[in-house]
């Protein structure tokens, strides 16, 4: 800084002297003027004592320049140094940057790199830095919601707050104690409109394990709400929008939760005739292969009643004829149920398929050594 | 280089070459690669790549050249000359499928020399046989390669066909486009591949349309041997 | 600067040259320097066996030591099978001038079930599944051998699909009841087929009962089941019910004259499952035709069903007889769907996995012994290594791929 300053002077000095200089001379000249011929005669004479072998030449006045005039200096902005130079390490951020705002390179005080150079074949990769940026410009910032800047607005809001309730310091107590949650959203824009279509859109959530169902209710809702029932998190999510406000979707939709709650209670006469088809999942004992079982198994019990010898029997089953219920209620055949149900109700896959083939060797007596 | 040449054949022949345009012809360019010179040559080498580069290697920081098709590819699969027939063989871009004629042929040739292989009762018989299906394709190719072919060159008015030596990769060019096309008239209904099977066996033996249709050449070659100063 | 770099780049260079120099040197059998494929290929555990082939042509007497051995079928025995093995495998055995299969853990597995079986119960179902081209076919075709060996009678249907799908097939109401309907053709077929693989089991076999064909035509009780062959195959018309008459009979039979019969059914999915309009069977309306209405399909449903005793059924489900849009998966109860699930249950399935590593060299050296692998990167270890990991060790893929190289 120091010795741009000392230049500055210098060159002011050095124009100011040749300033003088020119002032000067324009002074004699206006003084010679006066006098017309003389001044010519003098110079003349001057020459004729140089080189007196050639013809003096005529001086046309003005013709010549005699001295550079000079122009003054041109006007410009001088701009002062970024503000983050004079920034202290005390000093208080929430002050410098107290509302959301654009990227402002010269007001942030820490070195950030964003973006790409392509088209420079010496600076190609290099990321630019913070100074006239754009794509740091064109990013939101967060350098308004700095913890200093949360503290400050809570301190000024905290007269509005009531203390947190107790008792629901977790989240599984607020899931406990308020098991339904509603969703709406406002939206703001600077728009000629200060509505916006999707401020009217309400949702709940909730999850179904809460409510108080028994199997066929159950089974009755999760039908009834189709795919709004998600089993992997067992969540129940009703959305509505058909109703032009918000408190009227909000309504709508607890509504939905009420009449699809009471409705999945009640029990219809048309559901008596509920075929195999339109089970929820697969039961034994209610399907062919259980009717196929028993009969297999009565006719190899009949057939080892004739037979001699131990090779081959199903010793598990039990002498004289019995009901198909004690048959059923036997270790061999409820292994067997248990594998074709979950054959039918987890989906094939090797292990499975091999806890069916282990029960069928058990209920048919199988046996192979390899 | 140029000019060095230039030095060296002036001082034999004591003539003085004119401009640099005349060895332009004799000396092909440095430079004739798609890659920037920058490019760095792969290594394809297994043991070499599992080992990884050093941190101080320049290939750390370099672009690579990409390895050709025929070095990549394991030899199990690859044969350049079958590579080519396949093309040659291919139709609206319908590479799959002729690659499957392609793969059925080889089966075919080879079931056919395995067979007599396997029933031939000495060693001796057994040696004679050739199995191996490309080996086979690649002597029916050879067998079918025209050493002279014709062009077409006017003089004052008159077109005449003019024998000329037929260079490596036209050679092969049209031994395949032969043994193709003569498969193609053909009977529509048989595979193509079956067509092709019996047209490389009698090629292999120095049969069949296609080396015919080579022996044709050669004769119109000869029969125009007066027009062959026209060149 | 320029000169640093040079220097670096000489330094390099110099360097992988001497390192390609080095390893090519050492790995002089390849002549491919770099095959990516073979790159993951697992390292083999053991130095690979030369072992590839068992004198133990009984398939009897072959355990769990044979496992991935071949063995040389008689020509005999191969008369039997060859109606059910697939005509590309046909092919390889003709070239190869011998017919040898290989023993494989599935079919030992089949072979310890029907050993410890007891005839009396109803018939025992097993179904063998796996992945397409795993050698379910072939597991059957050992365990078939190994029947006929002990004199079984063998009910065999190579290929179930043939019976569902088709255009321009004869379709013909049957005879028998008009709501069915009969495939001459095919059924003709497969009495030949059944006359063969039980040439000399069938003597002294006749009927028990009354057949009426026509007013004129009718078959007394006590007619050799050779005659009613020979009556299907030379009244075409009443082909498909001389199978529905052996097929009863031999069911009637099998008990009372302490029979054993075979019954193997490839593909048995088809029985079960819808076809698309485009390739069903269609009668002569045009309608699509159930599986159940053939009747060829509905006297062979009677064969598995569980109501008649010393009898074995070996089912196999493949996908390739589903429909297009249904073979996803490879699992029974998928391909067979509900109903055919229903039909066959409860059936012991027996999945048969992909070659070992064991049994893919096997089938290599193999190969390279019936000079079937020409390539002499292939008769390497390390193209032998490629060979089993381009082809996932399948083994319809493996021989497929060895085919070409």
């Amino acid at each position: 800084m120091a010795s741009v300053s000392v230049r500055k002077t210098f060159v002011v000095l050095n124009s100011r002297a040749r300033d003088i200089k020119f002032i000067q001379q324009r002074a004699l000249h206006m003084s010679l003027s006066l006098k017309g011929q003389d001044i010519k005669s003098i110079e003349n004479d001057k020459e004729t004592s140089s080189d007196t072998d050639e013809f003096r030449v005529y001086q046309i006045e003005g013709l010549k320049r005699t001295s550079s005039v000079r122009r003054a200096e041109r006007w410009s902005k001088r701009v002062p140094p970024p503000r983050y130079r004079s920034m202290s390490t005390e000093q208080d951020w929430t002050d410098v940057w107290p509302t959301a705002s654009t990227f402002k390179w010269s007001a942030v005080p820490f070195p950030v790199r964003q973006g790409y150079v392509e088209n420079s074949s010496e600076n190609e990769g290099v990321i630019p830095s913070k100074y006239a940026n754009l794509e740091l410009m064109k990013g939101p910032n967060f350098l308004h919601l700095t913890p200093a800047h949360v503290q400050k607005h809570c301190k000024a809001i905290k007269h509005f707050c009531t203390k947190w309730p107790e008792g629901l310091e977790t989240d599984e107590q607020c899931q406990k104690h308020f098991p339904v949650e509603s969703v709406t959203s406002d939206y703001i824009y600077a728009g000629p409109s200060l509505t916006d279509d999707r401020a009217r859109v309400a949702s709940i959530k909730f999850k179904l394990s809460d409510l108080k169902l028994d199997y066929h209710a159950r089974d009755k809702f999760v039908r009834l709400v189709g795919d709004r029932y998600n089993p992997e998190t067992d969540d129940v999510f009703f959305e509505s929008n058909r109703c032009p406000l918000k408190s009227q979707n909000l309504e709508y939709v607890k509504f939905l939760l009420t009449a699809v709650y009471f409705e999945s209670w009640k029990n219809e006469s048309w559901e008596q005739g509920k075929q195999l088809s339109d089970m929820e999942t697969y039961v034994w004992n209610h399907n062919k292969s259980h009717k196929t079982c028993m009969s297999l198994l009565a006719s190899i019990q009949a057939k080892d009643k004739t037979t001699e010898g131990e090779l081959g029997k199903l010793n598990y089953l039990p002498e004289n004829e019995v009901d198909t219920s004690v048959i059923c209620g036997l270790p061999e055949v409820q292994q067997y149920k248990v594998a074709v149900e979950t054959l039918f109700n987890v989906g094939e896959n090797m292990e499975t398929l091999n806890a069916y083939k282990m029960a069928v060797e058990k209920l048919l007596n199988f046996k192979s050594d390899v | 280089m140029a000019t060095s040449f230039k030095l060296f054949s002036s001082k034999i022949f004591g003539v003085i070459l004119r401009g640099p345009f005349i060895c332009k012809s004799f000396f092909p360019k440095a430079h004739l690669s798609v890659y920037n010179p920058k490019y760095v040559e792969p290594v394809l080498d297994k043991d070499t790549l599992s080992k990884g580069l050093e941190d101080d290697d320049i290939r750390q920081h370099r672009p690579i050249k990409a390895p050709t098709t025929d070095l990549s590819v394991s030899p199990l699969f690859y044969d350049d000359d079958v590579r080519k027939f396949t093309n040659i063989m291919m139709k609206g871009g319908n590479k799959e499928r002729v690659r499957e004629i392609t793969r059925r042929l080889l089966e075919n040739i080879k079931h056919l020399q395995v067979e007599k292989y396997n029933k031939a009762t000495t060693d001796e018989e057994k040696s004679q046989i050739e199995c191996n299906p490309v080996t086979i394709f690649k002597q029916a190719v050879e067998n079918c390669k025209p050493l002279l072919t014709t062009i077409r060159v006017v003089k004052s008015g008159v077109a005449y066909r003019v024998p000329v030596c037929a260079r490596p990769s036209d050679q092969r060019f049209r031994a395949m486009k032969w043994i193709i096309d003569s498969c193609r008239d053909k009977e529509r209904r048989i595979p193509m591949e079956n067509k092709l099977t019996w047209e490389i066996m009698d090629a292999y033996n120095n049969q069949g349309k296609a080396v015919r249709k080579k022996q044709e050449v050669h004769r119109i070659c000869e029969s125009n041997r007066a027009y062959a100063h026209l060149r | 600067m320029a000169a640093s770099i040079r220097q670096k780049l000489s330094s390099v260079a110099s360097r992988t040259n001497s390192l390609l120099r080095k390893s090519v040197t050492s790995i002089e059998h390849t002549p491919c320097v770099c095959s990516c494929y073979s790159t993951a290929a697992k390292r083999l555990e053991q130095e690979p066996r030369t072992a590839f082939r068992t004198n133990e042509t009984d398939p009897r007497k072959h355990t769990i030591d044979h496992v991935g051995l071949y063995y040389s079928v008689p020509d005999e025995e191969m008369a039997v099978l060859k109606t059910g093995v697939h005509p590309w495998h046909l092919r390889m055995m003709k070239s190869f001038n011998e017919s040898c299969m290989m023993v494989r853990k599935p079919a030992l597995e089949l072979k310890g079930y029907l050993d410890k079986l007891n005839l009396k119960h109803p018939v025992p179902r097993f179904l063998l599944y796996g992945r397409r081209g795993s050698g379910k076919t072939m597991t059957m075709q050992h365990t078939i051998q190994c029947c006929h060996k002990n004199g079984w009678i063998i009910v065999h249907v190579p290929w179930a699909g043939q019976w569902v799908r088709g255009w321009y097939k004869e379709v013909a109401v049957s005879t028998y009841k008009p709501d069915r309907y009969d495939l001459p053709a095919d059924s003709a077929e497969w009495l030949n087929h059944f006359r063969a693989q039980n040439q000399g089991k069938l003597t002294g076999l006749k009927t028990t009962s009354e057949y009426i064909w026509t007013k004129r035509e009718k078959a007394e009780a006590g007619t050799s089941f050779d005659e009613i062959i020979n009556f299907g195959l030379s009244r075409l018309k009443f082909s498909s019910d001389c199978v529905g008459v052996l097929l009863k009979e031999l069911r009637e039979q099998a008990e009372l004259k302490g029979l054993k019969v075979l019954v193997a059914v490839d593909s048995v999915n088809a029985f079960y499952v819808q076809w698309n309009q485009l390739n069903a069977l269609k009668n002569i309306e045009k309608k699509k035709l159930q599986p159940g209405e053939i009747s060829l399909v509905h006297n062979f449903k009677k064969m598995l069903n569980p109501d008649w005793t010393h009898g074995v059924a070996i089912c196999a489900v493949s996908e390739e007889a589903n429909d297009e849009d249904r073979r996803e998966n490879f699992t029974p109860v998928y391909l067979l769907g509900q109903e055919g699930f229903e039909a066959l249950d409860p059936f012991v399935p027996i999945f048969v996995p992909e070659y070992t590593e064991k049994e893919a060299l096997s089938n290599i050296n193999y190969f390279i012994d019936r000079n079937w692998i020409q390539n002499a990167h292939g008769k390497t270890d390390e193209g032998k290594k490629e060979l089993m990991f381009v082809s996932n060790r399948n083994p319809f893929n493996l021989a497929k791929i060895c085919a070409q190289s």
